[in-house]
């Protein structure tokens, strides 16, 4: 039987080495290649079309617009306006690219600790960047938790600091370990229907079906919460307290 | 019938519509607040929060340990540190759930109205 992670594993589809850098072209950049056709396919074909009464893709954009546009009205307010394009960006490539993981034979790249954590760390540099462009040297303050007694501060600024570190790393384990656990464990459970056969296959066959669904709600919450986080971020950046 | 008083059962039923109506709306806001995602996703947040803050104490007091050789006490400190670190995460991020909690129960005491509150509490 093949193994469960087996589905994880990177091939090399065209071999490019440039200066002794392995930067082939794999099946890894092939997914992400379709997510972004996919993704800016959807938003332009409904953009050029832009009917009062909207059809189907224009619908869905719509609809993904409305959604990423209403999040950062609750999260970050009238000024989080300007930063829609990056969040929309990050949540329409994190919700394709495990939507199209979720298509049997297909590959997961967001099941790769260096894709989320590329993303995760490019928002942690953009947001700590975005700190100090808004308050300067003001942005240390950040870490002085507010209404400290003096005390207590070099107690509490490393735990601030270790705290705002930890961002990159907690978000980026979080939408790796979700869709790597999640994948696995279907594999395994579809192993134990060939394992148990016509006698008792059906049992793990009906809990994959069901798990199948829950992974799909998984796929989708993984992007709302990256986006969301990516918000709260930008909005501590721009608010410190 | 009575036409002098032809006005009040009109007003009668316009007032009831707006009751029926604000009370609709208070209850549409409910249930959009119970959709799943509104609790599960704090609720996965939470778990890699702890972690990621024990993991960077962790590290940063590997490597110092590593490049300073004061093995192991500077890694017996960040470990603590990252432990507080991550525990911060978790009560952050309860404290705002029990906020965005409060907004929405003062939302369906007084019924509409208080997106005010909402908002305030988001931005906490």
């Amino acid at each position: 039987m093949a193994s469960p992670l087996e589905q994880f594993e990177i091939k090399t589809i065209i071999p490019i080495e440039i200066g002794g850098v392995d930067i082939s072209f794999t099946n890894s950049s092939l997914m992400m290649a379709i997510t972004v056709l996919i993704g800016g396919g959807v938003v332009a074909l409904a953009a050029s079309r832009g009917a009062i009464v909207p059809g189907r893709f224009q619908s869905i954009a719509e609809m993904l617009y409305e959604f990423i546009a209403g999040l950062i009205r609750e999260t970050i307010g009238a000024e989080g306006r300007r930063y829609f394009p990056i969040i929309f960006t990050l949540f329409m490539f994190i919700l394709i690219g495990n939507m199209l993981g979720m298509i049997p034979y297909s590959f997961t790249f967001t099941s790769h600790i260096i894709v989320t954590f590329v993303m995760a760390f490019t928002v942690f540099i953009g947001v700590t960047v975005l700190g100090f462009a808004r308050h300067g040297l003001h942005f240390f303050s950040f870490f002085i938790p507010p209404g400290a007694p003096l005390y207590m501060w070099p107690l509490l600024i490393p735990i601030e600091i270790i705290s705002y570190l930890s961002r990159p790393i907690s978000l980026s384990v979080r939408l790796f370990a979700n869709m790597l656990a999640g994948h696995t464990m279907l594999k395994v459970i579809a192993g134990f229907v060939f394992a148990l056969g016509a006698l008792a296959g059906w049992l793990p066959l009906l809990l994959i079906t069901a798990l199948t669904g829950l992974e799909i709600l998984i796929a989708f919450l993984q992007a709302y919460v990256f986006a969301i986080l990516t918000c709260l971020y930008i909005k501590d950046a721009l608010e410190l307290h | 019938m009575s036409e002098p008083n032809g006005h009040e059962p009109l007003d009668d039923l316009n007032k009831r519509l707006k009751d029926a109506r604000n009370r609709r709306t208070a209850e549409y806001r409910n249930e959009n607040k119970r959709t799943p995602m509104s609790d599960f996703g704090p609720a996965i947040k939470v778990g890699t929060d702890l972690v990621a803050g024990i993991v960077v104490g962790v590290v940063i007091g590997w490597v110092l340990d590593w490049w300073l050789g004061t093995t192991p006490w500077l890694l017996l400190v960040f470990f603590l540190l990252g432990s507080a670190a991550g525990l911060t995460n978790v009560m952050r991020t309860a404290q705002r759930i029990e906020a965005e909690a409060k907004a929405a129960r003062d939302e369906k005491r007084d019924g509409s109205g208080k997106n005010e509150a909402k908002t305030a509490s988001r931005n906490e």
